[in-house]
């Protein structure tokens, strides 16, 4: 079942492409979207969110036609959205913040609405602080707040933009469990820059760089990609074409083996950094 | 000035937007859906509520809720009547207006200077939705405006602060009905110029609006005050005239015209997201209501009511009742009724100090209105200038204010405060009535100058006496006043005076004033007939009381009394 589907959708700012053309199929699950910064995860996010039109190319969110009005007003019925700088009216409490949200996606019954907004405050383990103004919490308290608005409604599409950004690792743990949940029934699209909650939540990851897609299959095929060509020496290999040092103190290289080096088990970072041609902490 | 003005508005709106025009492409309205026929409009209700709950805590609009009273307290000094006091209470509720601008407009932009615009763009309820949510969550400062004025009204009543007739609830209206207009066009500014310096910049421009264009009597206008003109401003307030029987104030009809107006704007401010068919038809409704309310209330006069003004001023028995008391005939207008029997008081007051032969003359008190009087801006000005110009033309000064002997009091007309003393200058009349001085002025403001006259001198013992408080009132005024005619120069209100008294016969008068009364009265009974002689100088009372204490006589004036 298709839950989202984009062919040959194009974006760009200023004559400059952000989205080159994407074909995507989505259905239920978890989604991870990977990519570099300026790759046009947020843009392609933002249309999945209808918030953004495409310049060309057919875009269709659960059957629906985000180019019609009417198109627009049903998906965002059945839509949770996380943005990827999410803002907050920091002199409302959490629960008066996620509870005028709730209005805004049309729960016009007061009971039924408060026992919702509980009820998704709760899910995020907000429950105990959920009457205290928003400037009073911890920035990864407020970005659970985010969090918590868009499961509103048990939205039947969850598009989340980095939604992990700022969380303690307990809080990272929480959420993928909370997510998986979700995509039992639902369909989430991630984008992310943690491989780690990629590798741990999405069945199928899509990697977009300069506004194409570069990579889409599972987490497993991804990592698949850098099978043989991830080692451990010694020494640094400058003919590798990644290489840095662990915090072993061995270092890691990317490409042919150098002498007295190790075979080691390839990680999804390193596939994606294969793919990109990147080193950690390389911005793009 | 305004043409800079102009430009200057022009510009900043200009730069905004192309500032905006950058940021477009990251706009959360381009996915807008505006006035799109799924919208579940059930949603209203609760967003509004939580709107008006935002509202009501805004930092600004609780500011304006504070000062309000504060204004109440401040709009009333002066105001002696119910219809003097209703539109100042209408003009006591702009603050609020102005905070509310502020409040709204900070409200209607919050999305956007939170970061909050994209989630909330993403949600089912559209903008028009969120904007007409707004606007009826300002029904709460709506209902503020209300509670304040109801409040200050019990108040009112439960002090007992004697105001004549009873509150006049469209006058009033116009300041709650400000106040939603001030929300409308908070809401308005947010959506057309997104940026806060613009909201501020509306509070400035409905206030110059007001100051500049709605007062006939300014620049580019600059016609009488009374001009109906002044009904198409936001507020309109009462003219110098100072009483309802020479005013016509179509209130309702002006609350009317607010209402239109107020609808207009909202209407401006959800156009932002398109003009559907019913939109249109609020559009075109509320500008039938403004064009045809602000056509009749700008009508002039008709030629019955231009009549029935004209013979208030020059056949004043005709508007009043009057009374007998002893020897003296009160007559006075229904608003200034309570006031007869402070005017029967200071009348004997005077009459007892008098030779018998003199207290024993009839005389007429009547209530007339005054030749200069505050304007609006509190500044002495021809009481024909605050009244519709149809009746100015009808009525000649002359038969206004008729030479006529009577005592003519002043009846406090000016909403402005400042100076007043009303007992001591009525018991001057009188005094001058008893010297053979004009009591009051007459035509535009003729008086004759009593200067270095001994009865000048005699006729403000009198006054002294006759008021509690009176020789502090008259050494006050004479040191205000140099040793010249007394100008009252600054007074919002001047005494209504037929003679022009002098500061060096105010101070004789004082210190007589320091003498025991007895002492002076039988001085006066015994040389009354000399002492009020036009031709003797103000030395000889003080020669006639205090033999030691002469002075040289002054100069006779060319406009003597005679």
């Amino acid at each position: 079942m298709t839950t989202i589907e984009l062919k040959g959708v194009t974006k760009s700012y200023g004559g400059i492409p952000a989205l080159d053309g994407i074909g995507l199929s989505i259905g239920p699950g978890v989604t991870g979207v990977l990519g570099p910064n300026g790759a046009g995860k947020t843009t392609m996010l933002r249309m999945l969110a209808t918030v953004l039109a495409p310049d060309a190319g057919r875009l269709r969110i659960l059957g629906e036609d985000p180019g019609r009005v009417e198109g627009r007003l049903a998906i965002r019925r059945r839509l949770g959205y996380f943005p990827q700088e999410p803002g907050y009216y920091q002199n409302l409490s959490a629960f008066d913040f996620v509870d005028y949200v709730a209005i805004l996606k049309e729960h016009d019954d007061r009971a039924a609405r408060h026992a919702e907004v509980r009820r998704v405050l709760e899910q995020v383990d907000l429950g105990a602080v959920q009457h205290k103004k928003l400037k009073k919490l911890s920035g990864g308290m407020r970005r659970r707040v985010i969090i918590a608005q868009a499961l509103l409604g048990r939205p039947e599409l969850l598009v989340l933009d980095e939604p992990t950004v700022g969380l303690d690792p307990e809080q990272r743990l929480r959420f993928r469990e909370l997510v998986s949940r979700l995509a039992e029934q639902h369909t989430v699209v991630l984008s992310t820059h943690q491989t780690e909650d990629v590798a741990a939540l999405c069945h199928r990851v899509v990697v977009v760089h300069g506004g194409r897609v570069r990579f889409d299959g599972t987490a497993a095929a991804l990592a698949a990609l850098a099978a043989g060509r991830v080692w451990a020496a010694a020494e640094p290999d400058p003919s590798a074409r990644l290489s840095w040092r662990t915090g072993t103190g061995e270092h890691r290289l990317i490409g042919d083996p150098p002498p007295g080096s190790t075979l080691v088990e390839p990680t999804l970072e390193d596939a994606y950094l294969l793919l990109l041609g990147r080193a950690p902490g390389a911005e793009g | 000035m305004p043409v800079v003005l102009l430009v200057l508005v022009v510009g900043v709106v200009w730069a905004v937007r192309r500032r905006q025009g950058g940021e477009r492409a990251r706009s959360a309205e381009v996915g807008a859906v505006g006035w799109a026929p799924g919208t579940n409009w059930r949603v209203l209700a609760p967003l509004a509520r939580a709107d008006a709950r935002r509202l009501a805590r805004h930092p600004a609009f609780v500011a304006g809720v504070v000062l309000t009273p504060l204004m109440f307290s401040a709009a009333m000094g002066g105001a002696r009547s119910w219809w003097q006091r209703s539109p100042s209470m209408a003009l006591a509720l702009v603050p609020l207006g102005w905070c509310t601008i502020v409040a709204a407009n900070l409200l209607a932009l919050k999305p956007r200077r939170a970061g909050v615009d994209e989630l909330f763009a993403a949600a089912p309820a559209p903008q028009p939705l969120r904007t007409t949510a707004l606007l009826a969550g300002g029904s709460v400062a709506v209902a503020a405006a209300v509670a304040l004025s109801a409040g200050w009204l019990l108040w009112s009543a439960a002090t007992l602060d004697g105001a004549v007739g009873s509150p006049r609830l469209a006058e009033i209206g116009a300041g709650v009905l400000i106040v939603a207009g001030a929300l409308a066009v908070g809401v308005a500014v947010a959506r057309w110029l997104p940026h806060f310096a613009f909201g501020l910049l509306a509070v400035f421009a409905v206030t110059f609006l007001q100051a500049r264009f709605m007062d006939p009597t300014t620049w580019p206008w600059n016609t009488a005050q009374a001009h109906p003109g002044r009904f198409l401003g936001f507020l309109a307030s009462t003219t110098s005239a100072g009483v309802a029987a020479l005013e016509f104030r179509p209130a309702g009809w002006h609350a009317a015209y607010l209402a239109g107006l107020v609808l207009l704007m909202a209407a401006v401010a959800l156009a932002r997201d398109g003009v559907p068919r019913p939109l249109a038809a609020v559009f075109a409704a509320a500008a039938v209501l403004v064009a045809s309310t602000g056509w009749v209330q700008t009508r002039p006069p008709s030629d019955r009511r231009v009549a029935a003004m004209a013979a208030y001023l020059t056949d004043p028995r005709s508007s009043q009742r009057c009374t007998e008391s002893g020897l003296t005939t009160y007559c006075a207008y229904e608003e200034h009724r309570d006031q007869v029997a402070g005017w029967t008081v200071q009348v004997e007051a005077v009459r007892a100090l008098l030779p018998p032969a003199v207290a024993g003359r009839r005389l007429a008190v009547t209530d007339r209105v005054p030749t200069v009087t505050g304007n609006s801006a509190c500044g002495p000005k021809p009481y024909l200038d605050g009244v519709h110009r149809e009746v100015a033309a009808a009525v000649a000064p002359a038969a206004v204010w008729p030479e006529d002997g009577q005592v003519h009091p002043g009846t406090d007309r000016s909403a402005c405060g400042g100076l007043k003393h009303d007992d001591l200058f009525t018991a001057l009349q009188v005094g001058s009535w008893a010297v053979g001085l004009p009591p009051g002025p007459h035509g535009l403001d003729i008086r004759c100058d009593a200067a270095g006259q001994a009865r000048a001198v005699v006729a403000l013992w009198l006054a002294g006496v006759a008021t509690p408080d009176g020789a502090r009132f008259l050494r006050d005024v004479a040191g205000a006043e140099g040793s010249g005619p007394l100008t009252f120069a600054g007074w919002s209100d001047p005494p209504m005076l037929g003679a022009v008294f002098h500061a060096d016969d105010v101070r004789r008068a004082v210190a007589l004033l320091d003498l025991p009364v007895e002492r002076v009265r039988a001085v006066l009974h015994e040389h009354w007939a000399e002492l009020t002689d036009p031709a003797t100088p103000s030395s000889a009372v003080s020669l006639a009381v205090s033999p030691a204490g002469t002075d040289p006589p002054a100069p006779p004036s060319p406009h003597a009394c005679r």
